[in-house]
């Protein structure tokens, strides 16, 4: 069997040149460190960029909601029989009762409904909105 | 090179090959060094920030001339790609030339080994370079060419063949030349 030291050689001798032509380690090595720290930078200010914009997100849909949630939570802790009527006058329960017929005649119940500031109501009903029912707590007129 | 016990050691370790790493690497490129600079520059890119990892499950070397060789071939296809799309636009490169500043002798048996070389696969290339070159055993080469050791075999036995069937018709030749010559 033929010796392989001549293809030894001939790759030996061929590949001389390429030896000089490496180039040196210490430069490419920290140029692969240098290249992986701006990685690793870019990564950290696009996760920040990331958490900010989550953050700012949850932020204005959080604000949205509690916009939107705010006549709900004083609805349920202001239901239409705590509102503080004078009981006594002729004129409350008139004005109650008309209320009363109100829901009747459009056959429900109010859903919802708030007390926007003292007196004056606002909500919707299932068959229809309507905003600012004044409560006039003293005369107890309602304008519809 | 700063960086933790570890990071240095790591570099240690590639520091001690990085000459045969980067020769290597021109065989993966075909001979075009700019090339390979590219290549092992990216190579150790990928080791410095951990998409490539040594496992331990090889020798160091074989490792590093795997990454080296993927790294060659992902290049070589991303260009291919690019090439397929801006044919008509862009003329070929010119072939990598042999270093003007190599002396003659250098330069003839570069040549000489590029002709040679030039009648094999490029597996066959491949595992003579790692074997011949780069004294690895058919087990490494295969492994660093990822591929069965069956079939790292017979690209060697073949591809040695080959090379030194075409050896010997280029040195009858060179005789030739000289008789030629002489008379």
């Amino acid at each position: 069997m033929p010796s392989d030291d001549p293809l030894r050689e001939l790759f030996r001798r061929g590949r001389a040149d390429d030896l000089v032509h490496a180039p040196p380690f210490e430069q490419m090595w920290d140029a692969a460190q240098r290249s992986r720290q701006r990685r690793m930078v870019a990564g950290i200010a696009l996760a920040v960029a990331a958490l900010i914009a989550i953050i700012a997100g949850w932020i204005v849909l959080g604000v949205a909601e509690t916009r939107n949630a705010e006549p709900q939570r004083i609805a349920e802790t202001s239901p239409l029989p705590d509102i503080p009527v004078d009981g006594d006058s002729d004129q409350d329960d008139a004005a109650l009762g008309e209320l009363a017929d109100w829901d009747r005649t459009d056959g429900a119940l109010p859903t919802d409904f708030l007390i926007e500031d003292e007196g004056v109501l606002a909500g919707s009903f299932p068959t229809g909105d309507f905003d600012d029912v004044v409560l006039d707590l003293d005369h107890l007129t309602m304008e519809l | 090179m700063q960086g933790t016990v570890v990071e240095r050691d790591l570099a240690s370790q590639i520091e001690a090959l990085h000459i045969e790493a980067f020769v290597w690497a021109v065989a993966c490129c075909q001979g075009d060094r700019h090339e390979a600079e590219d290549v092992l520059q990216t190579t150790y890119l990928k080791i410095a920030d951990g998409r490539a990892k040594f496992g331990e499950q090889s020798a160091f070397k074989t490792w590093l001339f795997g990454v080296v060789r993927n790294t060659a071939r992902e290049r070589h296809r991303r260009r291919t790609t690019r090439h397929l799309l801006l044919v008509k636009w862009k003329p070929d490169p010119p072939p990598a030339p042999i270093a003007p500043d190599a002396s003659v002798e250098a330069q003839q048996v570069a040549s000489t080994l590029r002709a040679v070389l030039e009648g094999l696969s490029e597996r066959q290339r491949e595992v003579l370079e790692l074997v011949f070159y780069h004294d690895l055993t058919i087990e490494e080469a295969a492994e660093v060419m990822d591929v069965s050791l069956g079939t790292a075999r017979t690209h060697y036995h073949r591809g040695k063949q080959t090379m030194a069937r075409r050896l010997a018709e280029l040195e009858a030749e060179l005789d030739q030349e000289g008789e030629d010559a002489e008379r």
